[in-house]
């Protein structure tokens, strides 16, 4: 390839890179739903532990029958109605939420647990667990999870704006 | 020794210019890469033709006045700054005064030469721009691949910082006023639903439980 070549698909490249990524970000600066996802790993110990940020959680969590809290992941997302997301967790635990219709105090979205394993022939392939349909008010976090982790349970705390 | 480095040098190369250890040293590079070695080939074809090529008459004036301006070239300059000029000046054939003095064209025509020449055609300072504008589209494209990179970095990192900016407090967390679901359905046979009602004001939680096996 000639050097006037080279320059023009090097610029082109880096042009490209630079618009995918201005578009992705003026994508996530106005979506419709904002999804917040906490993932925490619950477990029993003789010496119980509460990682610092759930500690206003630690009534709350302790319903689940468990002592020991710590967060695995946290991440938020801006998604379109009609999109999905997905929020992996730990395990090959995910997350994967689709909003739907909103209106001022409330969105209503599907919940979908999900579980990576790999199949008979090594592939990486996606389980369903559960799917749950749901109305949640807005900025409010939904508690769901109890799946198992080689130490304790995955819960995870959901919210929508 | 790289592409680059070797392809800088492949003139000298050819014009057996380099020393044993340079010579050497491309050898070993051609042996084992095929690009290099394509375009060896490609010079040597090109030296071929310009081997076959019969240089056009050209009016003796303008011989003797080009040889008398290389001379004056040469004479206040050493090989190496030759070299290494970023732009000569052009000459300007029109200005040279004919002298009547004949000369016949004499070494073949080379492509690419790293010492001024006396030939009638050969390309005297086309090495010196080649050598210098490499590099420099070589820092311009670095520079510009840093610049991306150092801007997808960041976007990362923002990205990440802004996914991880939120708090789950008490006052956040749903009640079951707060949410309603419209269905559950478990996929997983070994789970099952344990908890998935309360009063209006109590946490809105699904919680699952493994299924104990049977026998």
């Amino acid at each position: 390839m000639s050097p006037a070549k080279r320059k023009v698909v090097v610029a082109a490249g880096a042009l490209t890179v630079l618009a995918g990524w201005a578009v992705a970000a003026c994508a996530a600066e106005a979506p419709p739903v904002r999804i917040k996802v906490l993932g925490i790993q619950a477990t029993n110990e003789e010496k119980p532990h509460v990682d610092a940020e759930l500690e206003p959680l630690k009534d709350s969590l302790a319903r689940s029958g468990y002592n020991s809290f710590r967060v695995v992941a946290k991440q938020q997302r801006d998604v379109p109605g009609g999109a999905t997301a997905e929020f992996p967790l730990v395990e090959g635990y995910a997350l994967r939420v689709e909003p739907g219709e909103t209106d001022e105090k409330n969105v209503t979205l599907t919940l979908v647990w999900i579980r990576y394993e790999q199949d008979a022939r090594g592939r990486r392939v996606a389980r369903v667990l559960q799917r749950m349909p749901m109305t949640i008010r807005k900025g409010k976090f939904f508690v769901s999870g109890g799946w198992q982790l080689k130490e304790g349970v995955l819960i995870a705390a959901m919210s929508a704006e | 020794m790289n592409c680059d480095d070797v392809r800088t040098m492949l003139a000298g190369y050819a014009d057996g210019e380099l020393s044993a250890v340079e010579r050497e040293a491309i050898r070993l590079h051609l042996d084992r890469c095929g690009r290099c070695r394509a375009l060896v080939a490609d010079q040597q074809r090109v030296q071929r033709v310009l081997d076959s090529y019969v240089p056009p008459a050209v009016p003796p004036e303008r011989w003797t006045a080009m040889r008398r301006r290389l001379a004056a070239e040469a004479e206040g300059r050493e090989h190496a700054d030759l070299v290494t000029r970023a732009r000569p000046e052009p000459f300007d054939f029109e200005d040279e005064e004919p002298t009547g003095e004949v000369e016949a064209p004499a070494a073949r025509p080379r492509p690419v030469v790293r010492r001024p020449a006396a030939g009638p055609h050969a390309p005297v300072f086309a090495p010196a721009r080649v050598a210098l504008r490499r590099p420099r589209r070589r820092w311009v494209a670095h520079a510009a691949g840093l610049l991306v990179t150092a801007a997808l970095v960041a976007g990362a990192f923002w990205t990440a910082w802004r996914s991880s900016e939120f708090d789950v407090t008490p006052e956040t967390l749903a009640t079951q006023s707060d949410v309603t679901i419209h269905g559950i359905q478990m996929m997983d046979p070994a789970y099952t639903v344990v908890l998935y009602a309360g009063a209006p004001d109590d946490l809105a939680a699904v919680w699952v439980e493994p299924l104990e096996e049977e026998g």
